[in-house]
């Protein structure tokens, strides 16, 4: 089942052709280093995009959201079993 | 020249989306449903979910007692939304005439491709494998999609639902009445369970039955709907694909909700009514449009102005209502549209400042997302949402 975080994370990503893509980040002390990404959505804040990354890293799910107005990446939830 | 037309069906795409996401969730029975631990339906099984007896609309605990290693996911809707548009995007790339059917269906005229034509198999399953591809490269490996080609929508329908997942059928002139013969009467788009019942009380159990029946008994029986029941079983339909972006406009706006358990507490079955009264007045708003009927799940009464203002649309579904029945669903909309612009404002000055306050309203859930501001007499109803505003409510009913 997956676990709602919902904590602000620091992302190592890079941008390619306008669009971000994570490739690690650090969540209470430690770093996970993102393997793979397996599915990317976007949804809105009122007028602001939200980009979501389902992410593999370390061997477990996790799902990442960054927030481009504000410039802020958040962990949103992860899969426990 | 027959016409060629595709529908691309996605197979249990929201659970296709959920495995897609999660590694940890490919090839296991699944089912995206509201929230798993209440009393909840299911709103889309995995193939592998699907092997059990899983259905889509069924209830968790059923769905549970059927497989008891199903996996609940709690559904996105948003994301799900935001993977449509962007499968309609490609498929807008291979015809200009995309019909959207519903989330993860839709039909595409290929006719006006070149050297697309029923007979030669090699094109349509080209452009076919093409979409795929795309799918795959651009959405992921798991979000696969059953394709029919055929000459109209139904048949190209029915192509779709002979093979799942990740099918790919076309019918022509050559095997046309083998699939007709071959398929069950509520494989057709258009016969549901009800039209099954009726037709099985009256006898006719397969399409060569069905062919059998004069026209006259069908249309003494259905209706209108005989004539498309009567069609079906050759194959006919005249409904050409219409872009849905050329297609009707909106005929009415409604929400209903499911309550967790059924009540005959007023207050909280008020607070769900205006909540969705609210909800369905903000989208008409949102698209231009007033209406002048009001209607529950049980009755509807016509204003003598159409509004969108989400107060009154629930003052008047409030007399609707049968408060003295126990409820557990509550159900609002409005119909008989028109386009805002169509309508001359109200002179007087009460209405004239509630309307300046719906507006500056609107501004603040657009900038800042929906229920960012919102009636206080809804609250209780968030207690389902839990995230009001970014602030976790605890709140409950009772």
């Amino acid at each position: 089942m997956y676990e709602e975080i919902k904590e602000f994370v620091e992302v190592a990503a890079v941008f390619v052709g306008g669009k971000a893509v994570p490739k690690a980040f650090f969540w209470r002390g430690r770093k996970y280093i993102v393997e793979k990404i397996n599915l990317e959505h976007q949804e809105r804040q009122g007028s602001d995009p939200l980009f979501y990354f389902s992410v593999t890293a370390a061997g477990n799910s996790y799902e990442l959201s960054f927030d481009s107005h504000n410039l802020v990446w958040k962990l949103e939830r992860i899969w426990t079993k | 020249m027959d016409e060629v037309v595709m529908h691309i069906d996605m197979n249990s795409y929201f659970a296709s989306v959920e495995q897609q996401a999660n590694p940890h969730l490919a090839g296991k029975p699944i089912a995206v449903s509201g929230r798993p631990y209440i009393h909840s339906v299911v709103a889309a099984a995995s193939i592998e979910a699907k092997k059990f007896g899983v259905r889509s609309g069924m209830s968790t605990w059923e769905a549970k007692k059927l497989c008891p290693g199903l996996i609940f996911v709690p559904g996105n809707p948003a994301k799900y939304i935001d993977l449509s548009g962007r499968l309609i995007k490609i498929f807008r790339d291979f015809s200009p005439t995309v019909e959207i059917f519903s989330i993860d269906e839709a039909f595409l005229d290929i006719t006006s491709l070149d050297g697309c034509t029923l007979s030669d198999r090699v094109q349509p399953f080209r452009i076919a494998g093409e979409i795929k591809q795309r799918i795959k490269d651009e959405l992921g490996e798991k979000i696969t999609c059953s394709i029919g080609i055929a000459k109209n929508k139904l048949l190209a329908k029915l192509a779709s639902e002979k093979k799942k997942p990740d099918g790919l059928t076309i019918i022509n002139e050559n095997n046309l009445d083998a699939m007709l013969l071959s398929s069950k009467l509520d494989d057709f788009c258009g016969i549901g369970r009800q039209t099954l019942a009726h037709l099985q009380a009256m006898g006719i159990y397969t399409v060569a039955q069905l062919r059998q029946v004069p026209l006259e008994c069908l249309t003494a029986a259905f209706g209108r709907h005989g004539r498309d029941i009567f069609n079906m079983a050759f194959g006919i339909d005249n409904a050409p694909v219409v872009a849905s972006d050329t297609g009707p406009e909106a005929k009415s706006f409604s929400h209903t909700l499911t309550l967790e358990r059924e009540t005959s507490d007023r207050k909280q079955v008020e607070a769900v009514l205006l909540y969705l009264a609210e909800k369905a007045a903000r989208r008409m708003r949102q698209e231009g449009f007033c209406g002048r009927t009001i209607h529950t799940l049980t009755a509807q009464r016509s204003l003598p102005q159409a509004t969108s203002n989400g107060l009154e649309i629930y003052k008047v579904g409030r007399q609707l209502m049968n408060f003295d029945l126990p409820v557990r669903v509550v159900g609002i909309g409005v119909s008989n549209l028109v386009k805002k612009d169509r309508t001359s404002g109200s002179w007087l000055p009460e209405v004239q400042k509630e309307e300046k306050i719906i507006t500056s309203l609107d501004f603040v859930n657009d900038r800042f997302g929906e229920n960012a501001v919102f009636r206080a007499a809804t609250l209780p109803v968030f207690s389902r949402d839990r995230r009001v505003a970014g602030i976790r409510t605890k709140m409950r009913f009772n």
